[in-house]
């Protein structure tokens, strides 16, 4: 018996397949897309920490900085959108549709054809899920729950279809029947952001030790600058971290839609009773 | 308004109107009266799926709007409260 739900393992099994083998330059693109903002959330973090108490006399210098941030976000959202329609047609190929299931890859007029309705429809959303997240993101508990709804509106932004006011909110929130996988996804990946944090920390001490073992050049200064005790280092190791985990974030959020929703319309029954029809097919050739 | 042609999707049946988009015969059952004048299905479906598009277009311009004023008062949100919590904190 084909057992019943999503599960998790499963999905993210996908979804790291997904990365790795067919959307590798559009997972690219996504971080060359996010870098920019998640460098200005990381220094805007580090300036406001360096201003500290002074910080209410700095107001007009930290709007100042909250506009860059701003001006940057823009273009990570559209490299979100396009790079979950990427898995979606990258999906729909693996199941025969859309896209040649024998070809690698997703063709880029395909993926970057994106009507501007559902660019419009996801920018609005994942604007209000920004503006949630600078709200209540400060109480630290509402961050998953608020990463997992951003998450969710990019990897249902190809299913915009008509913009409106309150559609595009809460298209997301209609996926999430049953709603524990998607929590599960969600824990993988809090506990997942610490542990490429250390991998990225001890890249940098590796290459450190490379350097300082094959140049001998005096490398005091980067040892002082790529250690856990400079604040900025540590922040713009948080920022790259998440930079590494948002494609495989996206594409298992990706996945665990198109499962939710061919729960929901038995598609996914009529591909089982596709797979027993063949299996007893070649049993009996 | 009625002709002697035979309509252009039944050649069978005969015309008993002009639609008044694309000035083809028609008969009875390809016939909508709209405003007073015959149209053929396919001219309305053209003219609906043109009103649809203009709405469409005139939401997207008004949502595009939308977003960047909630993005412009987002921004001063995060400095603001920044601050403030800085403060508090």
């Amino acid at each position: 018996m084909r057992p019943a739900g999503i599960p998790v393992s499963a999905v993210l099994d996908e979804a790291a397949e997904l990365v790795s083998r067919d959307v590798p330059g559009w997972a690219a693109l996504l971080a060359l897309a996010s870098l920019p903002l998640r460098f200005l959330e990381a220094h805007f973090l580090n300036r406001l920490l360096q201003l500290d108490d002074s910080a209410p006399q700095h107001v007009t210098y930290l709007v100042s900085l909250s506009w860059l941030v701003a001006f940057a976000f823009l273009p990570a959202i559209w490299g979100r959108a396009v790079y979950a329609h990427a898995c979606s047609l990258a999906f729909s190929g693996r199941s025969g549709r859309s896209v040649s299931p024998h070809s690698r890859g997703v063709p880029a007029a395909l993926a970057l054809r994106l009507p501007l309705r559902t660019l419009v429809s996801y920018a609005w959303a994942a604007t209000v899920a920004e503006l949630l997240i600078v709200a209540l993101g400060w109480t630290w508990i509402a961050l998953p729950v608020l990463a997992l709804y951003a998450g969710l509106l990019a990897a249902t932004a190809p299913l915009q279809e008509r913009p409106g006011l309150l559609a595009p909110l809460l298209l997301p929130l209609r996926q999430l029947r049953p709603v524990f996988p998607f929590l599960g996804i969600t824990s993988v990946f809090v506990l997942a952001l610490p542990i490429v944090l250390v991998n990225l920390f001890a890249l940098f001490q590796i290459g450190m030790a490379l350097a300082t073992g094959t140049s001998g050049l005096d490398l005091s200064w980067w040892n002082v600058t790529l250690s856990l005790e400079n604040q900025q280092f540590v922040i713009l190791l948080a920022a790259g971290a998440v930079t590494v985990l948002e494609p495989f974030w996206i594409a298992a959020l990706v996945a665990a839609v198109r499962r939710a929703r061919a729960q929901e319309s038995g598609e996914d029954l009529t591909a089982w009773f596709a797979e027993i029809r063949s299996a007893e097919l070649e049993k009996s050739a | 308004m009625t002709t002697s042609a035979h309509c252009s999707y039944h050649p069978d049946r005969p015309a008993l109107a002009v639609c008044v988009s694309c000035r083809r015969p028609i008969c009875q059952s390809c016939s909508t009266l709209w405003e007073g004048m015959h149209h053929c299905a396919a001219c309305l479906a053209q003219r609906r799926a043109a009103v649809v598009e203009r709405g469409t277009a005139w939401r997207t311009a008004i949502l595009a709007l939308l977003t960047l004023a909630l993005l412009a008062g987002t921004t001063f949100l995060r400095a603001w409260l920044a601050a403030a919590l800085t403060r508090a904190f």
